[in-house]
């Protein structure tokens, strides 16, 4: 497993081995857990450089601003952005697609406009776009979508018209760890000169992102999900686009000159980070993203391309077991339901035997109309699982199982 | 009520198992009556994410009766199990009870904290029915 040490790597992980009791935590997809290093950033943080940033014109805030700001240097290049002042701190993908709904959206849809959204977005990259559609009297619009739950390009050309402003499409499915192919889609529109808007939130614990590859307009994730603090998120937005944005958040710190009859905003990226941010948790948040650079996005790849393959194995091995969204997985993310018995039944049991997954729509609940549910049970794995908790995963799962056929 | 709390305690005390605890839980659901089709409609379905459960109230002669009904077997046991404990009180006891059933029978960890569709909503449910049967009084 070219020298990728799992053993060590899941040491790293103080929630995963805490006390006596043993767990297996499949629920990654949801909130990954935290490395020794980004918790230790936070308190150092506090314990030893805790200052306001970006204002306080003394050696404390200089440090303390330094630490941000680097944070930003170091989310630029994991992602490949070609500008630092591309990279917005946000305190999620949530507010993060909130924003641009706001900052650009309102700007750039019309009345009878159309955005396109693919149905089976996650809630938090429907609902912002269905306000916006809402406050302007223009329409969200499906994009057309393939038996494998990929974007089908070649049927969304044909719904293309001069009414649609903008297109929203998920990077990587947080029901079936499904990559969509973000680079054709982008090639599509953007010889029309319709921005492409990324939510990436499933993305960056799996996979590498560019953004100068995909050359998508907007991209965004959420720190805690890519093993960094909560109440921290990315936005990326292309210089050209950045300029056409708004701010819809106001307060401190994003003016240049603040006068009650015009102010000047700030410069991007700041002028939209009104108000003190979440400084610690970004300094956390680059924490976690140097650790993940440290293991290597390579051989996390690898990694958990063998925990997927091996988990399509063993629950092929269910016959009445339905998986949704087929064999190929960019991220080991599996959902399913097992004939006639109920999802919240199994993730119930499977809690009780210490084994965490979640059930339920997924907050997804387009996917789940889409394919006909009204939930099921979702395994996610991250880089520091292990092909033994499959194992005992598919054992207790078969117990369970009997149990409640019984 | 409390009568009932300490009879479900008691039989939930010979059972040492998650197999043993869930089997007795999924039984009680299966010996609730059935709540008609016509009563699973919205008005009666409480808000959750991991399944449906449906409680209808009725109000005779100062007293509450709950019946109800779940599309999933263990979520079933647990209405099961509370309507045992708060069908045939008087509002008052509802509101003035506070029941601490599900920590004693050791399954507390894992059906009474989630975050929507668990005991709690249910129980306010109830307690919302029995402050309004008072408040019509």
């Amino acid at each position: 497993m070219n020298n990728y040490d799992l053993e060590k790597t899941a040491n790293l992980f103080p929630c995963l081995s805490r006390g006596e009791e043993k767990m297996i935590y499949f629920d990654n997809a949801a909130t990954t857990q935290k490395p020794t290093v980004v918790i230790d950033s936070i308190a150092d943080f506090y314990t030893n450089g805790y200052s306001n940033i970006h204002r306080s014109a003394h050696n404390l805030g200089f440090r303390a601003t330094q630490r941000y700001e680097n944070s930003r240097g170091v989310i630029r290049q994991f992602i490949s952005a070609r500008e630092s002042d591309e990279i917005i701190f946000t305190s999620g993908a949530t507010e993060s697609i909130n924003l641009v709904a706001n900052s650009f959206g309102k700007n750039i849809v019309n009345k009878n406009d159309i955005i396109l959204v693919s149905e089976i977005e996650h809630h938090s990259n429907m609902l912002p776009w269905q306000q916006l559609a809402k406050e302007k009297g223009a329409k969200v619009k499906n994009i057309p979508l393939n038996k494998d739950l990929t974007i089908d390009v070649e049927s969304m050309k044909k719904v293309l018209n001069d009414s649609v402003k903008l297109v929203v499409v998920h990077h990587l499915s947080n029901v079936t760890g499904i990559m969509q192919d973000i680079k054709e889609i982008v090639g599509v529109f953007q010889e029309l000169g319709i921005p492409v808007f990324v939510d990436g939130a499933q993305a960056p614990a799996h996979i590498r992102v560019d953004v100068k590859d995909l050359n998508c307009d907007f991209y965004c994730f959420s720190g805690h999900k890519a093993f960094g603090p909560t109440g921290t998120g990315v936005l990326f937005v292309k210089e050209e686009f950045v300029k056409k944005m708004s701010p819809y958040k106001m307060g401190g710190q994003m003016v240049s000159r603040a006068s009650l009859i015009s102010p000047e905003w700030a410069d991007p990226p700041l002028k939209f980070e009104a108000g003190t941010p979440n400084i610690s948790g970004i300094i956390g948040l680059s924490a976690a993203i140097q650790f993940i650079e440290d293991v290597g996005m390579e051989k996390i790849t690898i990694y958990e391309k063998r925990l997927t393959e091996y988990m399509l194995e063993e629950l092929s091995q269910i016959p009445e077991l339905i998986i949704y969204g087929g064999q190929k997985k960019a991220a080991p993310i599996f959902s399913f339901n097992v004939d006639g018995v109920h999802h919240s039944d199994i993730s119930t049991l499977l809690s009780e035997n210490n084994i965490l997954v979640r059930s339920g729509h997924l907050c997804n609940q387009g996917l789940m109309n889409y394919l006909n549910i009204d939930g099921c049970v979702r395994v996610s794995l991250a880089f520091y699982n292990k092909l033994d908790e499959i194992d005992q995963f598919i054992v207790v799962l078969k117990k369970i199982l009997s149990f409640l056929n019984k | 009520m409390e009568g009932e709390a300490k009879k479900i305690i008691s039989e939930f005390s010979f059972l040492s198992s998650w197999e043993e605890k869930y089997e007795h839980l999924i039984s009680m659901g299966q010996e609730m009556p059935q709540l008609d089709n016509s009563l699973k409609i919205e008005k009666n379905l409480l808000r959750g994410c991991q399944s449906k459960v449906w409680i209808v109230c009725k109000y005779n002669a100062g007293k509450l009766y709950f019946y109800a009904d779940s599309d999933a077997l263990i979520t079933r046991g647990i209405v099961a199990l509370v309507v045992r404990l708060y069908s045939g009180a008087t509002p008052q006891e509802i509101i003035n009870t506070k029941l601490n059933v599900f920590s004693k029978i050791g399954l507390q960890d894992h059906l009474s904290m989630n975050r929507v569709n668990g005991l709690n909503i249910m129980i306010q449910k109830i307690n919302r029915h029995a402050v309004k049967c008072l408040n019509d009084e």
